[in-house]
């Protein structure tokens, strides 16, 4: 018997379908059905996903939708052919659009007009229509003709085989088919649970209080054609082939129009590329190209000729033009980015001699793929390129990709938690124990004491839910900055819905999809060091005109890689993590090659694949390069033997192993998503035989195999690394000559990196930056440069912090405090008032903050002051002005001040709270920062420190790493698993703790010592802050 | 240096704070190692001692809390505490009527404030007083702290640290002890601690110094009247200048609970029900008037019949609608006593009624046809006589309940609820009979197939039910059957014990 199942829910409807779109094509393959339609509810989310599944196993693929319309009527309408899937596309465009986010409002007066190729399944379910079928069907079947079909849907529902006499008279009488058409909401129907809790989510209740909500039993399954032949007649179940042998349309034929208004009449998309890239070329070398990068550039032309990606090209050329003539920094990355047409279109500035570009990963013909170039703009201008981008190609022809976001296991645990009825303290417990470092037995455990009452049976349903819950898609939010831009209409190749953001758009397909689809994608990218870069840039400008653009840049500068040697890289791009310092002093970098290196090092892949330790030691000559051949010395030489980037995997896998181009990408890709659900190991065999035949020993081929193994989902392109390095290097070279420029631009971007403010600022003055406080005659809104004399500091600049930093203060008030002081300064509390709108909170947060010192003294009775302010007044001006009473309390003292700065800046100019702390004990017998260096390795020692930072990095078997902070720096801390358990609570609370354990100072082939202490026991002294200002008041 | 002071109270204050009040209103005995935690609004408001020591801290978030001690967590019960403090000012009544309850909103500490100088002499002095009171409170088994000062917001804050009452203090001293106290103690107004915080103000000298030396206005200025006025009754200031003393605000006087209680005795005793009739009359027109005055309504009334030989027996009298009148209660009392005997012959009968509340603003449907409000009051007082009759679990209604699982889909509920008449669509569209056999009952399987009570055909189904997995799995397919009598009956299969059941029987 023949069969195709045409009404599929997946759980791309979301919160309804409990199974994933391939899961039903898997289940529909091997019951031995003809097809499978997926149906979900006026979306096409899900087909992709279901497409590339059918792709694999050879499986005959129907698309289509699910409808409610607003007279209550319910459809399925099938795609048969490509214009069908177009109209069908523009259908759920068309409701989604009308609708807010997330809903949709389709009417039956669209269908006809709008429908005119798709197949209609009338899905009939008499007594619960608010049309009467009869009623309509003469409507219906006038519109749809021989398109129209109704569908049977048995789910023992009970009354179905009374209902049935009617449709089949009715059917008899207009001569409409009917066709077996079961709903599927599951593809195996034990997973009537996880469908139970997705409905309890989606009405916000417990499964117990959902009553006949909940589906009446688990039937909206898959099928065997056994089952089918029992609950559908035959002639039901004949028509299910009638309908799939219409569809002729493959997802496959969905064909891509690039824009074409880029190109300038009488001229093909090669002659315009060929000609900007020779003008690009002139500029990029202008005494003459030399002739391997113009072999090189031929050979990337003729390619992209050979596969008509000349369009995709000019596109990003095209947005980065515009950014560059608005002065936004900006910088193409990722696999295409780093070619040489790139670099000669200026979306890159990594020249071809700076890395080695694996060609195969530029573009492949074999791979049929569109390359892969994502551009990063400052993330305070990106707007503007989106919205040139919108007014270019308008809102039908460019719209973003979304991105699904789905259940992790902290939203898991609280959605299934819920649904099940568990009391929200146990389900905050879970949630939160989770996140930390329990193993479900301690979870249990946990659980028991603490007294919760929580039946065993339940919680086995519940580690089962959430389980299978995690990875569900839980809605469609706009991806970062991925952008579909298309010739025609892109609602004829997918849906265009509402996002949640006003006059925002987004495809029904996510980056996975796009790829697969092979649809063009521009990733319009944010990053907040290009911002810093362009604002230290323009603060540089106005001392240095020498200095403009990143170009102005001097390379491979050896004051810059002696600091990096150091490790004294906070705030500098990519190299400013804990990890990444510590790495510095090791791999001591030298020049550019180096820093792409160190970038890509310090990543979950080469830590796992334990090539770390094995670079450093060939890097520091304590170890030979071992590589066999020089085939494989050609690709690795350059890392000393070690695989560090994927290309290197590509072209081990090419020159070794003998994989042709394509395979070697099967191999990325399947590197790409090992731990899910990975096909890696199925090339473990073709790798190790085919090296083996290339004459490699074994040994060898099994250690390169577990290597790239080890990189697993996280391995870094080395032409993101060598992109990222650019960035490390001229933030690094920022910070190392025009330090002020520096740290201001990054105050002024924030939030972004690793520190706050308060840590940048406390980095800043041990650079001996002259940072002078917010000011209100003279700070501006944002920090800014104010220059300093040499008595102050050895750097001409200091930085002048600004109102923005103030916590509480109307940020509009604050922008506009600028503009009230004009040229004029404020004379007094009085005159403030009268020049502004400030209100008496907002003077009081003014004078909280010590911002007023110079006008009314400290914090105290400029408070005291302010708190007397009346709204300006002419009449009263006069008599206000002369009633003045004092305060009688004594001033802040420095420890008050130095709190006070915290709460109210979030950070200090004053002495470090641990200076303040310092002559006390216990404090008095711990070491600083700067100390320890000095120490022996391995002796004990104690510290003490401000908490500001915990992490607990999934490469790092369970430890975590603390950093604590005091008045000489920052102290990196390790905590071992067992000590995590018996500190538990000093670990969750503290502010300031006090360590004691034992120091590890590495001195060995390292351009600076690098120093961690291992803790021992931990204490907690967060209430010496509190205590600090009372306890000081005795001593004044 | 003493703030200004314009007059000179003779009043004195006894504040008694119960620290412990949260578990106290919650009747929870606390041993040395119960962990415990009492929670509002998912923080931490009371931790047991065992709690504190395991890193518990009033503020803490629940969640934490459990995570650091694995506590019980217990629900604060405001009310309970409400209860608990008017139950116990109507004991403190017998010292002294002059009685207020202090509620704080910001934090979990709640008391009682006596004010005692025209009590003393009675007890004794100051000292004897405060000794009999805690030992009061001993005996309750209830944690007090006392305060004494010259105004109740003042004892209040001095009850927060532990002076030694000797019975001499005089004001200078109070104000002397309150100057120490930190300024967080005026934790009802947060706002204005933290401006004087950030202006330098760490004790209640401090503000005192401010005063003395800029007058109270540079304060009130600042931080507004109300909180300038706490400072003047803390202080015993006079703000304006108006000898205050001599209009002083009355000190609000304890109203213990008001409540109806009348008896008569009789001339001789009574051994015929008839016979109560008429005083039982009399006294609910009692009621009424004692209601009616007071506009009052209540549910509940008690009758006490007693004999000469002290033999006691009370009859309670409900009513599910409150009433201010005393028609229903005198029908619904004659109903009771119909249903029993005397059970001796009665010498007093007595009426009370504690339990009243302030009669219900209703807002009444403009309704012109009386026909309609008179059926509903003949019903309500029809379903109240029944319940007299026949008791009150007797008496309720059906209303829906949503459920596939038909024994499960309906419910009890009183008289008075709103009852649920819905059906959702899915059991519209389905066959149900009205007549549902709970439990289910079980069908024989002869060799000539299904026997109940007759010989069963299947004619349609199966509809099947399957769910309630999280709780007791069902698994069931139902089916429309007909018996050889021709009676149709709605029949199931239970899919997990392999046994069919009849279900309903259609009409």
């Amino acid at each position: 018997m023949r069969y195709a199942h045409l009404f599929t829910t997946t759980n791309f409807t979301f919160l309804t379908g409990a199974s994933h779109p391939p899961e039903y094509v898997y289940r529909a393959a091997e019951l031995g059905y003809e097809a499978i339609a997926i149906t979900d509810e006026c979306s096409l989310a899900g087909v992709v996903k279901a497409f590339v599944a059918a792709q694999e196993l050879q499986f005959k693929l129907i698309v289509g939708s699910r409808f409610t319309l607003s007279n209550g009527m319910r459809l399925v309408v099938i795609a048969p052919t490509r214009i069908a899937y177009a109209e069908l596309s523009g259908f759920i465009t068309l409701a989604r659009r009308r609708a807010a986010k997330g809903e949709y409002e389709a009417h039956f007066e669209d269908l006809r007009f709008r429908l005119q190729n798709c197949l209609i399944i009338w899905l009939g379910q008499l007594g619960c229509d608010i049309v009467e079928p009869e009623t309509i069907v003469d409507q219906l079947y006038n519109a749809f003709k021989k398109r129209l079909w109704i569908g049977i849907d048995h789910q023992l529902w009970g009354g179905e085989q009374e209902v049935f006499p009617r449709w089949l008279a009715l059917s008899r009488k207009k001569n409409i088919p009917l066709v077996a058409c079961g709903h599927a909401l599951m593809h195996e129907k034990n997973r009537k649970p996880l469908q139970d809790a997705l409905t309890a989510i989606r009405h916000n209740t417990s499964i117990d209080e959902l009553g006949t909500k909940l589906e009446p039993n688990a039937e909206a399954y898959l099928k065997s054609l056994n089952q089918l032949t029992r609950l559908y007649p035959e002639a039901l179940l004949e028509e299910t082939n009638v309908i799939a042998d219409l569809c002729t349309f493959s997802m496959e034929e969905l064909c891509y129009q690039y824009p074409q208004e880029l190109v300038p009449e009488n001229y093909t998309p090669t002659q315009y590329l060929r000609n900007l890239v020779d003008y690009g070329k002139r500029e990029r070398w202008p005494d003459g190209v030399p002739s391997h990068v113009e072999d090189t550039l031929e050979k990337e032309l003729g390619l992209i000729e050979e596969v008509s990606y000349e369009y995709y090209f000019l596109t990003v050329y095209d947005i980065v033009q515009f950014a560059r003539k608005q002065n936004i920094l900006c910088q193409g990355r990722g696999s295409a980015a780093n070619s040489v047409v790139c670099y000669c279109l200026f979306i890159t500035e990594i020249s071809p001699d700076r890395i080695k570009v694996l060609f195969e990963r530029f573009l492949s013909k074999e791979r049929d793929e569109p390359p892969d170039i994502d551009v990063d703009f400052e993330h305070s201008r990106r707007e503007e390129v989106i919205q040139y981008i919108y007014a270019k190609y308008g809102r039908e022809r460019a719209a973003i990709a979304a991105t699904v976001i789905t259940y992790r296991s902290r939203s898991a645990v609280r959605d299934i938690g819920k649904a099940l009825g568990m009391e929200d303290t146990l389900v905050d417990l879970l949630a939160k124990s989770m996140a930390w470092w329990d193993k479900p037995a301690d979870l249990l455990k946990r659980i028991e004491a603490s007294g919760l009452q929580v039946q065993q049976k339940m919680l086995k349903h519940f580690f089962i839910l959430v389980d299978q819950i995690r990875g569900f898609p839980r809605h469609l939010s706009q991806h970062v900055g991925g952008f579909v831009i298309a010739q025609d209409k892109i609602s004829d190749l997918v849906p265009i819905e509402n996002a949640s953001m006003p006059d925002r758009t987004l495809i029904q397909w996510d980056k996975e999809d796009l790829e697969a689809m092979r649809l063009l994608k521009v990733d319009v990218l944010a990053l907040g060091m290009l911002t810093v870069l362009r604002k230290a840039l323009d603060y540089i400008h106005s001392y240095n005109p020498a200095i403009q653009s990143l170009q102005d840049i001097s390379e491979e500068d050896p004051a810059t890689y002696k600091m990096l040697c150091a490790g004294d890289s906070v705030g500098t791009f990519q190299v400013e993590s804990r990890a990444q310092m510590a790495m510095l002093p090791r791999l001591k970098p030298k020049k550019f090659y180096d820093l792409v290196v160190q970038i890509a090092i310090v990543r979950p892949g080469p830590i796992q694949g334990g090539m770390v330790h094995p670079y450093l030691r060939r890097r520091n000559g304590l170890e030979k390069d071992d590589s066999p051949t020089e085939a494989i010395k050609a690709v690795l030489g350059e890392t000393f033997g070690i695989p560090i980037f994927q290309e290197q995997v590509i072209r081990l896998a090419m020159v070794a192993a003998g994989f042709t181009g394509g395979e070697a990408d099967q191999l990325r890709r399947a590197m790409a998503s090992w731990g899910k659900n990975s096909t890696l190991m199925k090339f473990e065999k073709q790798f190790i035989d085919g090296m083996l035949n290339g004459g490699y020993n074994k040994d060898f081929a099994i250690r390169l195999f577990e290597q790239v193994k080890g990189f697993g989902g996280y391995g870094f392109p080395e032409s993101h690394s060598a992109s990222f390095a650019l960035l490390a290097y001229s933030s690094s070279w920022i910070k190392c000559h025009h330090p002020a420029a520096f740290y201001c631009a990054l105050l002024n971007s924030q939030p972004m990196g690793f520190y706050s403010p308060s840590q940048l600022i406390q980095d800043a003055l041990r650079h001996d930056i002259a940072v002078f406080p917010v000011d209100i005659n003279c700070s501006n809104y944002e920090h800014r440069l104010e220059k300093v004399s040499p008595s102050v500091s050895s750097h001409p600049f200091g930085i002048r912090l600004g109102f923005c930093e103030i916590k509480n203060l109307d940020n509009s008030k604050a922008q506009l405090l600028e503009v009230w002081r004009a040229d004029k300064p404020f004379t007094s509390l009085q005159d403030l008032s009268r020049r502004s709108t400030l209100t008496a909170i907002d003077l009081q947060c003014l004078a909280s903050a010590d911002v007023l010192r110079s006008l009314s003294g400290d914090r105290h009775a400029s408070r005291w002051a302010a708190a007397a302010i009346n709204p300006f007044s002419e009449l009263l001006d006069d008599a206000e002005a002369g009633e003045q009473d004092n305060l009688f309390t004594p001033a802040p003292t420095i420890e008050q001040d130095v709190l006070n700065d915290y709460d109210t800046l979030g950070l200090t100019l004053r002495p470090h709270l641990m200076s303040l702390l310092r002559n006390e004990y216990p404090f008095n017998r711990c070491k600083t920062y700067a100390e320890l260096k000095d120490l022996r390795h391995g002796s004990f020692v104690r510290v003490a420190g401000l908490v500001t930072g915990r992490q607990r990095p999934g490469t790092a078997s369970g430890a975590l790493f603390l950093t604590l902070e005091d008045e000489t720096g920052n102290i990196n801390i390790i905590v071992w698993k067992g000590t995590q358990e018996t500190f538990r609570k000093v670990l969750l609370t503290s502010r300031l703790l006090l360590i004691k354990g034992t120091v590890e100072v590495n001195n060995d082939n390292v351009s600076s010592p690098v120093v961690h202490v291992l803790a021992g026991q931990l204490h907690d002294y967060s209430e010496r802050i509190e205590s600090l200002s009372l306890k000081s008041r005795d001593f004044h | 240096m003493s703030p200004r002071t314009g007059y000179h109270s003779s009043r004195l204050w006894l504040a008694l704070r119960l620290p412990d009040l949260p578990v106290h209103a919650l009747a929870i005995d606390v041993r040395d190692d119960l962990v415990l935690a009492i929670i509002e609004k998912r923080h931490v408001v009371w931790a047991s001692p065992a709690a504190i020591a395991k890193g518990v801290q009033q503020h803490m978030d629940a969640s934490t809390a459990q995570l650091l001690s694995g506590c019980i967590h217990q629900e604060r019960e405001p009310e309970s505490e409400q209860r608990l403090l008017a139950e116990l000012s109507a004991q403190l009544y017998a010292f002294t009527p002059y009685i207020e309850t202090y509620v704080s909103k910001q934090i979990p500490q709640s008391g009682l404030l006596l004010e005692i100088s025209s009590c003393l002499m009675l007890f004794g002095g100051v000292q004897k007083f405060t000794d009999m009171i805690l030992q009061f409170f001993v005996e309750k088994k209830l944690i007090v702290v006392v305060g004494l000062a010259h105004s109740a917001k003042a004892a209040w804050l001095l009850s927060f640290n532990h002076f030694v009452i000797h019975g001499d203090e005089n004001r200078q001293l109070f104000i002397e002890r309150l100057q120490q106290l930190p300024i967080q103690l005026l934790h009802d107004y947060p706002a204005q601690i933290d401006a004087l915080e950030k202006t330098g103000f760490v004790t209640l000298g401090d503000i005192a110094r401010q005063i003395a030396a800029q007058s109270i206005s540079s304060i009130k200025k600042r931080l507004g009247p109300e909180f300038a006025q706490t400072l003047c009754e803390i202080f015993g200031i006079d703000q304006d200048f108006q000898q205050a003393s001599l209009f002083e605000k009355p000190v609000v006087m304890y109203k213990p609970q008001e409540f109806f209680a009348e008896e008569i005795q009789f001339e001789y005793p009574i051994h015929q029900i008839d016979q109560l009739q008429a005083p039982v009359e009399y006294l609910l027109q009692q009621l009424a008037n004692f209601l009616r005055k007071r506009q009052w309504e209540t549910h509940q009334i008690e009758w006490v019949l007693a004999d000469i030989y002290h033999s006691k027996e009370t009859m309670p009298v409900y009513a599910d609608t409150a009433q201010s009148h005393w028609q229903l209660f005198f029908d619904l009392t004659l109903i009771q006593l119909e249903n029993r005997d005397l059970p001796f012959e009665v010498d007093t009968l007595a009426l009370s009624c504690r339990n009243s509340q302030p009669i219900q603003a209703q807002s009444q449907l403009l309704e012109f046809s009386a026909r309609r409000k008179h059926n509903s009051q003949a019903f309500t007082t029809t379903a109240a006589k029944l319940k007299a009759r026949l008791g009150e679990a007797n008496i309720y209604k059906l209303s829906y309940r949503d459920s596939y699982i038909p024994e499960d889909s309906n419910q009890r509920i009183a008289l008075n609820q709103p009852c649920n008449q819905q059906l959702p669509e899915r059991h519209l569209a389905s066959l149900r009979p009205n007549w549902l056999l709970t439990p289910p009952v079980e069908i024989e399987v002869r060799q000539r197939g299904l026997y109940w009570r007759g010989y069963l055909t299947l004619l349609a189904g199966p509809e099947r039910l399957q769910g309630n997995w999280w709780k007791t799995p069902s698994a069931r397919d139902y089916f429309l059957a007909e018996r050889n009598d021709y009676v149709r009956l709605w029949v199931f299969r239970d899919l997990h014990k392999k046994q069919w059941y009849v279900q309903g029987i259609y009409g």
